[in-house]
C-alpha cells in the first residue's frame, strides 16, 4: 500500500502553474488550496507572476526555503517533465499532475506520460494524475483541484476515472457532503486501488463510491475489492457498457475497457454494489452512510393509503418484505387515544390524512417495538392537517429510541417539507422525494 | 483465432473430464452405418471441418432414424464446401445448457453457464463469472438464471442434475486457468438430465 499522507495530509502546500487569471485552471486551483490556509502553508509558484490572490509567488518551486509536502503540477504538457524534475530536486512529499496531454492523447503522450512517472519512481515520490481534476478532503480543508466548489464535510469518499464528472457532483453533492473527492485521472502512478485502499482505511469514510471506465489490473482490482467490501460499502457505476462506446472510453482515459457483463460479474464476485446512475449511486451511499444494516422485514408508516400501496409495490419488486403487524403492536396502535379509528391494522400503517406528530409517534414506537421489525419506512404526504416539523421531531426521538434499525423517511412533495427534512437529513435520517427512488437503494441496506 | 483440431479437443475434453456422447469420424458410410449400429438410431450426424465453425446455417448437422435416413444425409453432407468427414454420435436428451470460457484482457478467465440450444443466443440467459469457479460457485450461476425454474423442472418435473452441470463448469474453470493455449470454449450444447450432463458439442478455439 502506497503511503498518501503527504497527498490527503500535507503541513504545506505549492500550486505549480497558480494564475490570478480568473476562469483558468491555475487561478481555481489557486482559490481552493487558500480555503486550507489555516490548516497549512499555501505556495504558488508561476514563473510570470506578480501575485496572486495577494500573494507572493515563485518562479520556481527550488526558490521556496520551506520545506514542501505536496506540489500540485498545472504548467503546458511539455514543460510538467521539467517541473516534476524541480519537484524532484525539492524531495517534495507527493506531486499531483493536474495538465491533461499524456497518455490520453496517444503514442507521444504515452511517452510523455513515462518519462514524468520514472522520474517520481526514481526519487520515490507518489504521483497523482496527470490529466486529473486533483483531490479534495474536507475534514482538513485540503482542496487541491479545479473543481467549482467544495463538498461540505460527509462520510462518503467519491473516487472517479472523471474529473468533469466528479466536478458535477461536488457542485451538486448539497448537504449529503463527502469525505473526499477524488479525481485520478491515467493513474501513471498511484492508481484507483491505492486510493480505495487509502479511504478503506480512512475513519471518515463510511461508504466509498466508484465512477469508472476501465481498470487497469483487474486482478488485483479484484483482490483488494474483495478485501475492501468486508470493511465497508462500495458502490461503483460502469460507464462504457457498450461495444459501441469503448472507442471512446480509450480516447478518454488511455486504457482499455473490458466486456461489461465481465464487470457485471466481477461487481458481483467482490461485493461491490452496482448503481446504474449517479443518482441512485448517492441513494444508495446516503443510506449506507448514515443507517445500520438489518434483517429483511420492514414497516411502513404512512398518512397516505395510496403512497402505502405504492410503497408496497416498490417494495415487493426489489424484494422487500414487510413484516406481518403482531396482535400486541395492533392493540398498541388502537389503544393510543388520538388515533383514527379506520386506521389500516395491518402494514402498511395507514395512520390517516388527519394524522398528527403524536399519532406518528404511538404508530412508529409500536412498530419498532416488535421484535422482527428490522427497519422503518415512514411515509408524509403533506396534506392540509399535516405538520411536518412535528413528524420530524418524532422521527429523530424514535432513532434515538431504537439506534440499531435503520429508519428511511419519504416526506414527499415539496416546500411544504423542506425545513423538516433538513432537520432530518442534519441528523443523518436520509429522506427521499421519490418512492422508487428511497426503496431502490433500501435493498443495499439488507444484510 | 483458430478451431482446435476435434483429435486434441477431445483429449482436452477427456482430460478435465468432461463427458461427451459416444462418437465416431468417418469418411465412408460403411463406417457410419456401423457406428449407429452400435450406439442405436436414432443418431446425429454433423460435419467436420478445420474452418467451418457454424454448421447449422449450412446444414451441416441432422438426425436419422434410420439406415436409410443415415446413408442419404451421409451423402449430402459429404458434398458441403470444406466437409472433411462426418461426425455420427448417439443421441442423449434432457435439457440444454451452454457452457463457455473466454479470456478477458483485464481479470482472465472468465466462465459463463446459460440457457442453451439453438435459442441461447435469441434469449440470452447468461451468467459469468471470473475464474476460478468452484462447484458451489457454479451452483449459485445456475440459480441465478432466469430460466433456473425450467431448469429444476418446475413444470415438467424433469429437474436436470444441478451436481453434474456444476462440474462440467468448475472443470472449464480449471480448464482455462491451466491451458493458456486454448483462447476459448463454448460447450453448446450441454444435455442435461436427472442423471448425468454430457456435453454434445463444443468449440475450443486458439
Amino acid at each position: 500500500m502506497k503511503n498518501l499522507d503527504k497527498i490527503f495530509n500535507p503541513k504545506s502546500v505549492a500550486i505549480i502553474g497558480a494564475s490570478a487569471k480568473e476562469k483558468t485552471v491555475g487561478f481555481g486551483l489557486a482559490g481552493n488550496a487558500l480555503l486550507g490556509k489555516d490548516e497549512r502553508k499555501i505556495y504558488f509558484v508561476n514563473p510570470g507572476q506578480g501575485d496572486i490572490l495577494g500573494n507572493k509567488v515563485f518562479a520556481k518551486i527550488t526558490d521556496i526555503q520551506e520545506e514542501i509536502d505536496l506540489a500540485v503540477v498545472a504548467v503546458p504538457a511539455a514543460v510538467v517533465a521539467q517541473v516534476v524534475e524541480e519537484c524532484c530536486q525539492k524531495k517534495v512529499g507527493g506531486i499531483i499532475v493536474v495538465s491533461a496531454g499524456f497518455a490520453e492523447t496517444g503514442k507521444e503522450g504515452k511517452s510523455r506520460q513515462d518519462d514524468i512517472l520514472e522520474k517520481a519512481k526514481i526519487a520515490g515520490i507518489p504521483l497523482v494524475g496527470p490529466n486529473c481534476l486533483g483531490v479534495i478532503r474536507t475534514n482538513n480543508n485540503l482542496n487541491v483541484s479545479f473543481a467549482p466548489s467544495t463538498p461540505e464535510k460527509g462520510n462518503i469518499g467519491f473516487i472517479s476515472q472523471s474529473g468533469a464528472l466528479l466536478d458535477s457532483v461536488v457542485d451538486n453533492i448539497e448537504d449529503l457532503g463527502l469525505s473526499y473527492a477524488i479525481s485520478y485521472g491515467n493513474e501513471a502512478d498511484v492508481d484507483l486501488i491505492d486510493f480505495m485502499e487509502w479511504l478503506a482505511e480512512d475513519k471518515d469514510t463510511k461508504v466509498i463510491a466508484l465512477y469508472l471506465e476501465a481498470i487497469n489490473d483487474g486482478k488485483k482490482f479484484m483482490e483488494v475489492a474483495r478485501r475492501i467490501t468486508k470493511i465497508k460499502p462500495v458502490i461503483a457505476i460502469k460507464a462504457g457498457k457498450f461495444e459501441s462506446v469503448k472507442g471512446v472510453v480509450k480516447s478518454h482515459t488511455g486504457s482499455m475497457a473490458g466486456d461489461y457483463s465481465t464487470y457485471k460479474a466481477v461487481f458481483k464476485q467482490t461485493g461491490i454494489i452496482e448503481a446504474d446512475s449517479i443518482e441512485e449511486m448517492f441513494d444508495i451511499a446516503k443510506l449506507l452512510a448514515w443507517q445500520p444494516k438489518c434483517q429483511n422485514s420492514f414497516a411502513v408508516v404512512t398518512n397516505g393509503g395510496g403512497c402505502g400501496v405504492l410503497a408496497s409495490d416498490y417494495c415487493k419488486t426489489q424484494g422487500i418484505n414487510l413484516a406481518k403487524l403482531s396482535k400486541e403492536t395492533i392493540d398498541k396502535i388502537s389503544g393510543f387515544a388520538g388515533m383514527n379509528a379506520f386506521w389500516s391494522k395491518s402494514n402498511p400503517v395507514d395512520i390517516i390524512g388527519d394524522a398528527s406528530p403524536e399519532r406518528y409517534q404511538a404508530a412508529i414506537e409500536a412498530v419498532l417495538g416488535q421484535k422482527n421489525v428490522g427497519g422503518l419506512i415512514v411515509i408524509q404526504a403533506p396534506q392540509i392537517m399535516t405538520n411536518p416539523i412535528g413528524n420530524a421531531k418524532v422521527i429523530l426521538e424514535a432513532k434515538r429510541m431504537f439506534p440499531e434499525k435503520p429508519i428511511i423517511c419519504f416526506f414527499l412533495g415539496g416546500e411544504k417539507s423542506e425545513e423538516s427534512i433538513r432537520h432530518l437529513e442534519e441528523n443523518n435520517i436520509p429522506n427521499y422525494g421519490e418512492l422508487k427512488r428511497g426503496i431502490l437503494a433500501i435493498k443495499s441496506l439488507i444484510k | 483465432m483458430q478451431v482446435v483440431d476435434f483429435e486434441v479437443s477431445n483429449k482436452l475434453m477427456a482430460k478435465y473430464k468432461i463427458l461427451t456422447p459416444r462418437t465416431v469420424f468417418v469418411k465412408l458410410e460403411k463406417e457410419a452405418q456401423k457406428a449407429a449400429k452400435n450406439f442405436g438410431f436414432p443418431v446425429f450426424l454433423k460435419i467436420y471441418g478445420k474452418n467451418i465453425l457454424h454448421r447449422t446455417e449450412i446444414k451441416g448437422v441432422g438426425e436419422a432414424k434410420d439406415k436409410s435416413e443415415l446413408g442419404k444425409m451421409f451423402s449430402e453432407m459429404m458434398k458441403i464446401k470444406g466437409t472433411e468427414g462426418i461426425l455420427i454420435q448417439e443421441k442423449v436428451q434432457g435439457k440444454e445448457l451452454i457452457i463457455g470460457m473466454k479470456r478477458d484482457a483485464q481479470f482472465g478467465v472468465v466462465i459463463m453457464a446459460g440457457i442453451g440450444g439453438i435459442l441461447a443466443e435469441l434469449i440470452s440467459d447468461f451468467v459469468l463469472r471470473v475464474a476460478p469457479v468452484s462447484e458451489n460457485e457454479a451452483l449459485k450461476m445456475l440459480a441465478e438464471l432466469k430460466g433456473y425454474p425450467y431448469l429444476q423442472g418446475k413444470r415438467d418435473k424433469n429437474p436436470i442434475n444441478f451436481k453434474e452441470a456444476a462440474k462440467v463448469i468448475a472443470a472449464l474453470s480449471e480448464m482455462g486457468l491451466k491451458e493458456a493455449e486454448i483462447k476459448e470454449i463454448t460447450l453448446n450444447p450441454v444435455i442435461v438430465n436427472e442423471k448425468k450432463a454430457v456435453t454434445v458439442d463444443f468449440k475450443l478455439l486458439k
